[in-house]
């Protein structure tokens, strides 16, 4: 029990007591025989001695993208006596807003009952929400009599980072593993584009038997397609400090952010494998796998990512030779601030890795956030940049995307200027 | 509307007893005591501060009765005092609904907010009247008690422990009678229930 007026009317009590004790005052003594009276009611008539509550989440981790809202649950189930004005209140942190309903109720919950309360939370910024705990509070009509629990059911909400659609873009790992996939590789093997004809031999199926061709060669004949095989795809996410450029709605690391997603939804969806490493506040990665799972993996890692100072690309380029598969794609996105970069994409590159490079445009964001851009400023800038793309273009593919539009453009041109060559 | 009507007669209440204490106690030294808490206590009200309004009643009560503390012992005086105890109680409850009406509909929004608030006001009336009628009740009981067992005024310092002391017993032995009584009734304490209990 918490009452500050059952309290307070206790310390009313015996003072008045003591005023009439001590000046030998019926007043004062018959106010404590007053207040006393009030207290042993009050209190009566309010207090639950059998509250049994149970409070229950919908769900205790629930991912949703940046800028959509999502319902949250919640149940309590009174197993006690009823209740006239309990209050439930789940806790927020600062950045959810909500946009539905409320997540401060005040319910009456009748023995046995069970009851839902919902409300629509915004997530309007990529990150980890942490939803309560749910505290309850039950108190009379006269607030005599105070009740406060706390429930510890927490909620996860990963507020994943909006992605784009790549579909139709063809992010082909130039080596290829043993697992199918949809990527053409050098060999015969299973897949749906025709390769050659080939002798039957047998337990071939027969579906693979040319019927035409036998009949010509007077023997069975068969199709061979070219075998379509899977790739690791390996996306390094630079999120250091001097790559952080524009403010704090409109930046590289977010758009190197978007953009890591986007690419990790399309090389999944293509059957390949895709990891992750992120060089941020933490170093994060996520070794290579394949699905759905692999995916919800990979976005919740973006999701949490803040600009960090202490890692830097040779970090990951020791991460990618110490652990994860060799002969790999590996696709840097990165503004391209950071010092070194080219040595160390050359250094990736002798390792038979096979590199490409996505560079937001920071000069992009930085016209897009200022008035006044200075022509002379901008030249320079620009001149630099071309420098160390032409640079980098010898050793990796480079998308010099512009973060105002769609990456698939970008990414489209620069594949098929590749293909062509 | 109906809150600023309610708003203003507890005020004006509220400033009639300050007003009364104010006269009893002018030309003394804490005259000043009453007018200030009262004001408080109005301001509390006004602002939705609960702490302000409780600080307020209290030290006003607390001067109000200091100003009458020179009442001879007897009946009529007796529940005076009594009255003008439960009286200020009331206010007090009253000024306290006031407050947790602004904190819900501070707190509470959409459809859900005008059922809840009319649930409250619902409720919280007949739950105050119960509440006060039986507490004056008891404590008119446990004055008399205290009255019949000492002759006119207390004639000495240990009479008057021993009337608290009976009366206190007595107040606890009907305390306990309420705790115990709802157990065999299932229900939560009803003026009605309680008597039928009783029998």
């Amino acid at each position: 029990m918490k009452s500050t007026t059952n309290l307070v009317l206790v310390a009313v009590t015996l003072i008045s007591l003591i005023i009439g004790v001590v000046l030998d005052n019926w007043v004062f003594l018959i106010l404590s025989i007053a207040n006393f009276s009030l207290l042993a009611v009050g209190t009566k008539g309010s207090v639950k001695r059998d509250i049994e509550l149970r409070v229950e989440r919908k769900s205790e981790k629930i991912n949703v993208y940046e800028g959509n809202e999502i319902w949250i649950e919640l149940s309590i189930r009174n197993e006690g006596r009823a209740l006239k004005y309990l209050e439930i209140y789940d806790e927020l942190p600062s950045g959810a807003e909500v946009v539905e309903g409320s997540n401060h109720h005040l319910l009456k919950i009748d023995e046995k009952e069970e009851k839902t309360v919902r409300y629509k939370l915004f997530c309007p910024k990529r990150g980890k929400i942490e939803v309560g705990p749910i505290r309850l509070r039950y108190r009379d009509p006269l607030d005599l009599y105070v009740e406060e629990w706390t429930s510890q059911k927490m909620l996860e909400l990963f507020v994943l980072p909006s992605i784009q659609d790549l579909e139709g873009v063809n992010i082909r790992p130039l080596y290829t593993r043993s697992w199918i996939g949809n990527v053409r590789s050098q060999n015969m093997g299973i897949g749906s584009e025709f390769f050659s004809l080939g002798e039957y031999s047998p337990g071939d199926e027969m579906k693979k038997i040319n019927w035409k061709a036998t009949a010509r060669h007077q023997e069975p004949i068969t199709n061979e397609f070219v075998a379509e095989r899977s790739g690791d795809v390996i996306i390094v996410v630079d999120a250091s400090r001097q790559s952080n450029i524009g403010t704090s709605e409109t930046n590289t690391i977010d758009a190197s952010i978007e953009a890591a997603g986007s690419l990790a939804s399309s090389i999944l969806a293509d059957r390949n494998r895709a990891g992750l490493i992120v060089l941020g506040d933490y170093l994060k990665w996520v070794y290579p796998d394949s699905g759905r799972y692999q995916f919800y993996k990979m976005m919740e890692k973006l999701s949490t990512v803040e600009k960090g100072e202490v890692w830097e690309l040779k970090d990951a380029e020791w991460l990618l030779n110490r652990f994860f598969p060799e002969r790999s794609m590996v696709v840097f996105i990165s503004p391209l601030q950071s010092e070194k970069i080219t040595e160390t994409i050359v250094d990736i590159c002798m390792r038979e890795f096979n590199v490409m490079v996505i560079s937001p445009d920071p000069l992009e964001i930085e016209k897009e956030l200022l008035d006044e851009y200075s022509s002379l400023e901008e030249q320079l800038s620009q001149l630099e940049r071309d420098i160390l793309l032409d640079r980098l273009w010898r050793y990796s593919l480079v998308v010099d995307w512009d973060p105002n539009e769609p990456l698939k453009a970008s990414l489209e041109e620069v594949i098929r200027y590749w293909e062509k060559r | 509307m109906k809150g600023d009507i309610a708003n203003l007669v507890l005020s004006m209440l509220v400033l009639t007893l300050t007003l009364v204490a104010s006269i009893h106690l002018f030309g003394g030294p804490i005259w000043w005591f009453s007018p200030i808490f009262g004001v408080l206590s109005v301001v509390g009200l006004y602002f939705g501060k609960k702490k302000l309004v409780d600080m307020g009643i209290f030290f006003l009560a607390s001067s109000f009765f200091y100003s009458f503390r020179d009442l001879t012992l007897t009946y009529k005086n007796l529940v005076f005092v009594l009255s003008s105890f439960f009286l200020i109680i009331s206010i007090w409850f009253f000024m306290r609904r006031s407050v947790l009406i602004k904190e819900m509909e501070r707190h509470f929004e959409g459809e859900k907010k005008t059922d809840h608030l009319e649930a409250y006001k619902k409720d919280f009336v007949p739950y105050c009247l119960r509440i006060v009628i039986f507490g004056f009740s008891l404590s008119l009981l446990g004055s008399s008690i205290a009255l019949l067992s000492s002759i006119g005024p207390f004639p000495s310092r240990w009479t008057s422990y021993l009337v608290v002391l009976f009366s206190a017993v007595v107040i606890f032995n009907l305390y306990i009678v309420v705790i115990v009584l709802p157990k065999y009734h299932h229900t939560s304490l009803d003026v009605v229930e309680f008597l039928h209990g009783l029998n």
